[in-house]
């Protein structure tokens, strides 16, 4: 790596340090309790963010002298081979096919357009469309990717739900600090549950899994002066710097949304900010979920689901492997947690039941395990379809049991089956020229 | 020579089964030490205790490893003592060796094997394979991958290109986009060979490489053997039943039999000694 090269990494990394902090720890510093005052400065936020970035950039630089110390790795004398030359050149991961390209490029299009013509009918339908596309990203990583087979992910998304609104109720907690607070929360819970099913496998995990969901509904339902019980709890409409999407200001001398601009309240724009909030997070969990495919944490977990044992004789620590995949689902399915709760206004242990997570694992299966396109896919399309078929609604499930077995026989592997990564080599001049 | 793996007096039992009964010999540096012995011999628990995948009830597993001497049995774990819980440091070896240690961490200290009945991932592409193997050289910062920033691609690259190297080695190049299960049989064997080395070993333990393989092909594997020895710097450790290709590439013979061992030396020495005969043939009379 060259020397600017470095410097640029440098810079990049600190900018990045210092803006993930701001985010994550922002809604937290920034509070200052005063006297019987809770007064909110920035200042604190950001002065704590920018030291971590610069510890950030001093922690790289340290650990680039130390690689600079240790020798380096003996390369592989290729002379003996009968003078043949393996490929080398510019590596880069061919992830997606041009299909499939095309086919998210599609959805992203019709989903950024949809609101201007669908209305507000549209709108909800849509959010509770991303909602489960969430949902099955998430229960991808565990099934699709891990290989772990989750009866009771629906656990994870009603942790998120209620810590936002239990949060709110206690703490008054916002929608923005909600979000990494389930995420965390979730992950935590996640690992907690992997914790005693390390050395399960197949049906044995499955009925784990499906006894913790059940357990977390039934806590839910059962801790009265908690969490409300089967009567449910309220949660807060989000709100966007401070600016509420309700009629009237909650918070005595606060501003709403419509009087800040000037116009008529409509419940409309509440839904239009959920939905592009979850637009962009979908967007983002998209794009994160297939740059992990391609590191090392990805493969790790592509590699448990096909052999443990393999795993294991190569180095592979299985333990962290299964706690990360665990903990990354559930953080993703705390997320949509917090959507699903601010986009209802309120939320009760019904709405996690087991056939919530029945659902989301049709999602995964039907799209096609690891796949993200056949996730997306199949998410919308069994979000889009009940409401389309509104006659037909007795015999929702019947068309439902009705087509799985159908894609099992014709498609065993789903919609849009994953495709795995082709690894392109576009040669170099000095490499061309050997 | 310089001993770099000890085995001292290794017991191992299966209820009332004993497969090894006191198992004592020596891997040396640089050298092929082939493990021979009818079938039911105990080969392949030898394996399994030095890769860490059983646990020895009683004997000395000493591993000359990368960065220090290990030893072996220590890292599986141990039985929990009530008096570890007021000792700190004792409280966090248990942790550290019970609840995260293994095997993986004897494939850390430096020793790789392949498997009897082959065991690739088999969904995921050739060049996957060895990439899940190098998970130690690469970097693991997930930010630094969703930026993808050059201290990601560097290594990223580098592990490619390792990668792609030992594909040609191996004869396998033009096979890398396609998927591990697919590829005929000594095709897969290869591969687990690559991908065994592909975290940098010192001792390399092969099981039964030459199962399943024709002549022609065994003797392509002999040479291999040889080659990435010489190449890789590593130390080959191999159980095998093809005689002729033991003879001819191992420098160093144990035989083993009903968990013993009955004789170690050389190939010449092995070749007339009687316990070893009479082992495989029988005894007259």
């Amino acid at each position: 790596m060259s020397r600017k090269n470095q410097l640029m990494d440098y810079i990049k990394q600190g900018f990045i340090t210092f803006f993930l902090s701001l985010i994550t720890l922002g809604p937290l510093a920034a509070w200052q309790l005063q006297g019987y005052e809770v007064s909110g400065s920035l200042l604190r936020a950001f002065r704590l963010s920018l030291a971590l970035a610069v510890f950030r950039v001093i922690q790289m630089g340290i650990n680039s002298r130390k690689q600079a110390a240790k020798k380096e790795v003996k390369g592989i004398d290729l002379s003996s081979n009968n003078g043949s030359r393996s490929l080398s050149g510019i590596f880069q991961w061919e992830n997606h096919s041009q299909g499939t390209k095309l086919f998210l490029s599609a959805v992203l299009l019709v989903a950024a357009l949809a609101p201007m013509f669908g209305g507000n009918y549209a709108l909800t339908v849509g959010i509770t469309a991303f909602i489960y596309v969430l949902l099955g990203l998430g229960l991808n990583i565990v099934v699709g990717l891990a290989g772990l087979l989750d009866l009771g992910f629906v656990a994870f998304y009603a942790v998120g739900a209620y810590s936002y609104a239990l949060g709110a109720e206690h703490w008054g907690m916002g929608f923005w600090a909600a979000i990494p607070f389930a995420a965390g929360l979730a992950a935590l819970l996640g690992c907690l549950l992997a914790f005693p099913v390390l050395r399960m496998h197949g049906d044995y995990l499955a009925i784990v899994t499906l006894g913790f969901g059940e357990i977390i509904r039934l806590i839910l339902n059962n801790w009265l002066e908690f969490t409300g019980g089967p009567n449910g709890i309220k949660a807060p409409y989000p709100s966007l710097f401070g600016l509420e999407f309700t009629r009237s200001a909650r918070i005595e001398g606060g501003t709403t949304f419509h009087e800040f601009l000037g116009i008529e309240y409509s419940s409309d724009y509440r839904y239009m900010f959920i939905y592009a909030t979850l637009l962009l997070v979908v967007a983002c969990t998209i794009f994160a979920v297939s740059k992990l495919k391609n590191m090392s944490i990805g493969r790790a977990w592509e590699a448990l689901r096909e052999d443990e044992i393999a795993c294991r004789s190569l180095g592979i620590n299985h333990v962290t492997v299964k706690l990360s995949a665990f903990a990354m689902g559930a953080s993703i399915a705390g997320v949509a947690g917090v959507f699903f709760a601010s986009y209802q206004g309120f939320i009760n242990p019904t709405s996690f039941s087991f056939f919530e997570s029945a659902l989301i694992l049709a999602i995964v299966v039907l799209g096609g395990l690891g796949s993200i396109p056949g996730v997306i896919m199949a998410a919308i399309v069994l979000t889009v379809l009940p409401e389309l078929l509104r006659q037909f609604a007795e015999y929702r499930i019947l068309i439902f049991g009705i087509s799985m077995v159908g894609m099992m026989i014709w498609k065993p592997r789903g919609m849009m089956a994953n495709v795995r990564a082709r690894l392109k080599v576009k040669p170099t001049q000095q490499s061309a020229k050997t | 020579m310089k001993k770099l793996l000890k085995i001292e007096n290794l017991c191992v039992s299966f209820g009332g089964i004993k497969a090894l009964k006191g198992v004592t010999f020596d891997v040396e540096e640089g050298t092929i030490t082939a493990l021979i012995g009818p079938n039911g011999a105990g080969k392949t628990t030898v394996f399994n205790c030095v890769t860490g995948f059983y646990k020895a009830q009683s004997g000395q597993l000493e591993f000359e490893g990368k960065h220090q001497n290990v030893d072996i049995s220590k890292l599986l774990g141990s039985t929990f003592h009530w008096q570890q819980l007021f000792s700190p440091t004792g409280l966090k070896d248990w942790l550290r060796y019970n609840v995260f240690g293994g095997s993986h961490l004897v494939a850390q200290s430096g020793i790789a094997r392949t498997f009897q009945n082959i065991r690739l991932f088999k969904e995921m592409t050739v060049l996957e394979n060895l990439l899940v193997a190098q998970h130690q050289s690469v970097s693991k910062n997930v930010v630094a991958s969703l930026f993808n920033l050059n201290s990601f691609k560097t290594k990223e690259n580098q592990a490619l290109q390792r990668g792609l190297d030992l594909l040609e080695i191996f004869s396998l190049g033009e096979y890398r986009d396609r998927l591990a299960g697919e590829l005929s049989y000594g095709m897969q064997r290869r591969l687990e060979i690559a991908r065994a080395l592909c975290i940098h070993p010192k001792l390399i333990c092969l099981d039964e490489p030459a199962a399943g393989l024709n002549p022609n092909e065994t003797a392509d594997l002999s040479a291999l053997i040889i080659k990435i020895r010489r190449d890789f710097n590593v130390t080959v450790f191999v159980i095998e039943h093809d005689m002729s290709m033991v003879m001819k590439i191992s420098d160093h013979i144990v035989v083993l039999d009903h968990g013993k061992v009955i004789a170690r030396g050389t190939p010449e020495e092995v070749k007339s000694n009687l316990a070893v005969i009479s082992a495989y043939l029988g005894e007259e009379g």
